[in-house]
C-alpha cells in the first residue's frame, strides 16, 4: 500500500513537472491563455429515459460552440456531462463545473427535478445557470442565476388552448395527460388556459407512461361527445394514443404537445394518422423554411445527420447567448448575470429576455401535418409579451 | 358498449399474449435453474432493437420475428454464462445483482446506440380488419397465434416429453438429479435460451403494438414478476396464464376505473395476495423466494 502510495506520488510529481515545463514553454514561445477555448460546462441526461432530449441538448451545445468559434474571436469548447436522470449525479457534474473557480455560466439539464436540486447550489456559488427545462417552479423560487430558454408551460399551453379553440374551433374539448409531474403541470396550464377562453373540458383523463392501451380512455372520450382532444403526454404515449385513436376509427381533431413536434414522434406513425394532428412547440427548426431557424436546422442536419428538435434549438441559442455575453467581456458570474439579466438577444428560435425572474423565452409555433408526409409545417406563431399578455 | 367491451377483451388477449410469453420465460429459468433473472425485460428489448436494426437493414417483415428469437436465445444464453453459471454456487442475491447490472448495461447500450426516441419495428403484419366496430389489427392477431403456438409447445415439452421431465426433476433436486445423470447444468443452460427466445418473441411483438424504448425492460420484468407471484412461485403454466390476467386487468379496469387509478388497483390487489395467499394462487414449486 505504502509501495503504491509513493509511486503514485511520484508519478504525481513527474506530472506536475512536465505541467510546468509545458507552461513555461507555452507562455515563451509567445502562448497567451486567451488563445485557449473558453470551456463551458453543458450538463444534460444523455443516459436515462430522457436521453432522447438529453441528445438534443448536447447536439445543439457541440454545434453551438463550433459556430461560435468558427465566428471568433474567442474559441468555445461544450464540455458535456451526463446527468443521467438522478440529482445526485446532476449535482457531482454540476460540482465538477465549478472546480477550477466559478465559471460566467453552467448549461443545466433539461429535466426539472435536477435543476431544482441545482439551483440552491448555483445560488450558493453565485454562478448563472442557463436552462430549457419548462418546469414551471424554476422561475417562480426567486432565484437571481436562473435563466430559462424555452418557453414554460405558461407560455406554450396558452398557444395549445388558443389554437384549439380560435383555430380549430374546439368547444367541447378533451384533455389527456400524462400522470406524471410534466403531465400534470402541463394539464393544469391547459385547463387555465382553456377557462380564460370561456372553455371547460368535457373529459379529462391522467395515463401513466407504462399504459400500453389507451382504447378505454379513447372510447370515454367518444362518449363524452368531445369535438377534439388535447394530448400532453410523452413521445412514446403521444404516438401509441394517435394511432390507437385512428385504428379505431376516431377522426377527431387533435393538438398534441410539444413531443408531437418532434420528427421522431412523427416518424412512428404513418402519414394518414397524422391527418389532423397539430403540436405545439416552443419553436420547430425542422418545419421552418428560411430564416435562422432554418439555416440552424440545415447546420443540424449536416453535422447530425439527423432532423432538430426544439430541444436542441434552444440549447444552441442559449449557449450562444452565453458565449456572447463572454465575447462582450462579461468574463465572471456577477458580469455575465448582469448582462444576461438586463440584455436582449437574437437568437436562431426568437428574440430573448428577461421578464425579470429569469424567463427568456416568449414565443410559441404550433405545427400541423397534412397527412401525406412526416413533415409537420408552421401553422401559426404566437409571440407574448415578457410578462406573458 | 358490447363493442368496446369486445375491443377492450381483445386488446387485453393480445397484450396479455405478450406478457405471457415474456412471464413464461422467466418461470421457466426459475423453476430451472433457480435462477431470478432480472435482465429478463431487457433480453426482451434488446431482441426487439436487434430486430429494429435487421429491418433498417432490409431484413424486416415475418424475418423479424425469427431475429428476435435468435437474438433473444443468444442473449439468454449470455445472462446465463456470465450473471448466473459463474455465481451459481454463490449466495443468491450475487446472481440478482449480476443479471440487474446487465440489464443496466443492455440499457444504456441500447441507449447509446439507438437513441432514447422510441421505435417503431418493421411491421411483420401490417393493417388489420374492421369487424363491426371492432378493429383487429393484424400485429396484435399473429401475437395472439404465435403466443398460443408457443405456450402449446413449452405445455406439450414440459409435460409430454422426457426434457420436460428431467427439468422438473432438476428444479425439484438438482444433486439428486445430478446423481441420476441427469445433466442439470446443460439443462438450465437450454432454459435460459428458451427463456431468451421467448423475451425475444415478447419483445418485437410489444414493440410491433407500443414501439420500443431502451428502457422498457424495467415495466415488462415487473410484469412478470408479478405473474410469477400471483401463479406461484416457480409454477411456468400458470405464470403465462397470470400474466394473461394482468393484461385482461389493465384493459378492463382502465374501462372501469381510468387508467391511473387501474395501475394502482393492480397493485394493491397484488399486496393483498401476498398478504392472504403468499403461496400464490397455484401454490409454489420453487420455495426460495426474491
Amino acid at each position: 500500500m505504502t509501495l503504491r502510495l509513493t509511486i503514485c506520488i511520484q508519478w504525481k510529481l513527474r506530472f506536475v513537472g512536465a505541467a510546468t515545463l509545458i507552461l513555461t514553454a507555452l507562455a515563451l514561445t509567445g502562448h497567451r491563455a486567451a488563445a485557449e477555448p473558453v470551456v463551458v460546462s453543458v450538463l444534460a441526461p444523455i443516459t436515462g429515459f430522457l436521453a432522447l432530449e438529453g441528445g438534443a441538448q448536447r447536439n445543439g451545445a457541440v454545434l453551438a460552440a463550433e459556430h461560435a468559434s468558427a465566428k471568433g474571436p474567442i474559441a468555445f469548447d461544450a464540455d458535456v456531462q451526463d446527468t443521467t436522470t438522478a440529482p445526485d449525479v446532476a449535482i457531482s457534474a454540476f460540482r465538477r463545473a465549478l472546480r477550477d473557480g466559478a465559471p460566467p455560466g453552467v448549461l443545466g439539464p433539461i429535466l426539472g427535478s435536477q435543476m431544482l436540486a441545482l439551483l440552491p447550489l448555483a445560488d450558493q456559488a453565485g454562478v448563472p445557470i442557463l436552462t430549457i427545462s419548462g418546469t414551471a417552479a424554476l422561475t417562480e423560487m426567486g432565484s437571481p442565476n436562473i435563466f430559462r430558454f424555452f418557453p414554460g408551460d405558461a407560455v406554450v399551453k396558452t398557444a395549445h388552448a388558443s389554437y384549439a379553440v380560435s383555430e380549430v374551433g374546439m368547444k367541447r374539448p378533451a384533455i389527456l395527460y400524462q400522470t406524471t409531474a410534466y403531465g400534470q403541470s402541463g394539464r393544469a396550464q391547459l385547463a387555465a388556459a382553456l377557462a380564460k377562453l370561456g372553455v371547460r373540458p368535457v373529459y379529462e383523463e391522467g395515463l401513466p407512461p407504462t399504459a400500453k392501451d389507451v382504447s378505454a380512455a379513447l372510447a370515454k372520450v367518444k362518449a363524452s361527445g368531445a369535438d377534439g382532444v388535447l394530448l400532453h403526454l410523452h413521445a412514446g404515449p403521444t404516438a401509441l394514443t394517435i394511432r390507437q385513436a385512428r385504428e379505431a376509427g376516431m377522426t377527431l381533431p387533435i393538438v398534441a404537445g410539444s413531443a408531437m413536434h418532434q420528427p421522431t414522434t412523427a416518424a412512428l406513425l404513418t402519414p394518414d394518422m397524422l391527418a389532423g394532428v397539430c403540436a405545439e412547440s416552443g419553436s420547430a427548426p425542422a418545419a421552418e423554411t428560411e430564416g435562422p431557424a432554418f439555416a440552424f436546422a440545415e447546420a443540424y442536419r449536416a453535422r447530425f445527420e439527423t432532423e432538430p428538435d426544439a430541444f436542441a434549438l434552444a440549447e444552441y441559442d442559449a449557449f450562444t447567448v452565453l458565449a456572447s455575453v463572454i465575447e462582450a467581456g462579461a468574463d465572471t458570474p456577477e458580469a455575465a448575470r448582469q448582462a444576461l439579466t438586463s440584455g436582449s438577444f437574437n437568437g436562431a428560435a426568437m428574440t430573448y429576455a428577461s421578464n425579470g425572474k429569469g424567463d427568456m423565452a416568449h414565443d410559441a409555433v404550433i405545427v400541423c401535418y397534412d397527412g401525406q408526409s412526416h413533415r409537420a409545417r408552421i401553422a401559426k406563431r404566437y409571440r407574448f409579451a415578457a410578462d406573458g399578455r | 358498449m358490447e363493442a368496446l367491451t369486445l375491443q377492450l377483451l381483445f386488446n387485453g388477449v393480445a397484450l396479455g399474449a405478450a406478457y405471457g410469453l415474456l412471464a413464461l420465460g422467466f418461470a421457466l429459468t426459475l423453476r430451472a435453474a433457480g435462477a431470478i433473472n432480472f435482465a429478463h425485460g431487457d433480453v426482451a428489448v434488446a431482441a426487439a432493437y436487434a430486430a429494429i436494426a435487421a429491418g433498417s437493414l432490409g431484413i424486416g417483415g415475418g424475418w423479424s420475428i425469427g431475429l428476435a428469437l435468435i437474438a433473444g436465445g443468444g442473449l439468454g444464453l449470455a445472462v446465463a454464462s456470465l450473471a448466473w453459471a459463474p455465481l451459481r454456487r454463490r449466495p443468491i442475491e450475487t446472481t440478482f445483482i449480476a443479471a440487474i447490472a446487465i440489464g443496466v448495461i443492455i440499457q444504456n447500450g441500447l441507449t447509446a446506440t439507438f437513441g432514447g426516441a422510441p421505435q417503431a419495428t418493421d411491421a411483420f403484419a401490417g393493417g388489420g380488419w374492421h369487424i363491426g366496430a371492432l378493429y383487429v389489427s393484424a400485429a396484435a392477431a399473429t401475437g395472439i397465434a404465435l403466443a398460443a403456438a408457443a405456450f402449446g409447445l413449452a405445455a406439450f415439452i414440459l409435460l409430454g416429453t422426457q426434457i420436460g421431465r428431467r427439468l422438473r426433476a432438476a428444479a425439484e433436486d438438482p444433486d439428486i438429479a445430478l446423481s441420476h445423470g441427469i445433466p442439470v447444468l446443460k439443462l438450465a443452460f437450454g432454459a435460459f435460451a428458451a427463456s431468451g427466445a421467448l423475451a425475444g418473441l415478447a419483445g418485437i411483438l410489444l414493440a410491433s403494438q407500443h414501439f420500443a424504448t431502451p428502457l422498457a425492460g424495467a415495466d415488462y420484468i415487473l410484469k412478470a414478476y408479478i405473474a410469477a407471484t400471483v401463479a406461484g412461485w416457480g409454477r411456468i403454466l400458470p405464470t403465462a396464464v397470470a400474466a394473461l390476467l394482468i393484461a385482461l386487468f389493465e384493459t378492463i379496469g382502465a374501462a372501469l376505473m381510468g387508467h391511473a387509478i387501474a395501475e394502482g388497483a393492480l397493485y394493491c390487489a397484488f399486496i393483498l395476495l401476498l398478504a392472504f395467499r403468499p403461496q400464490g394462487l397455484a401454490g409454489e414449486s420453487v420455495g426460495r423466494r426474491a
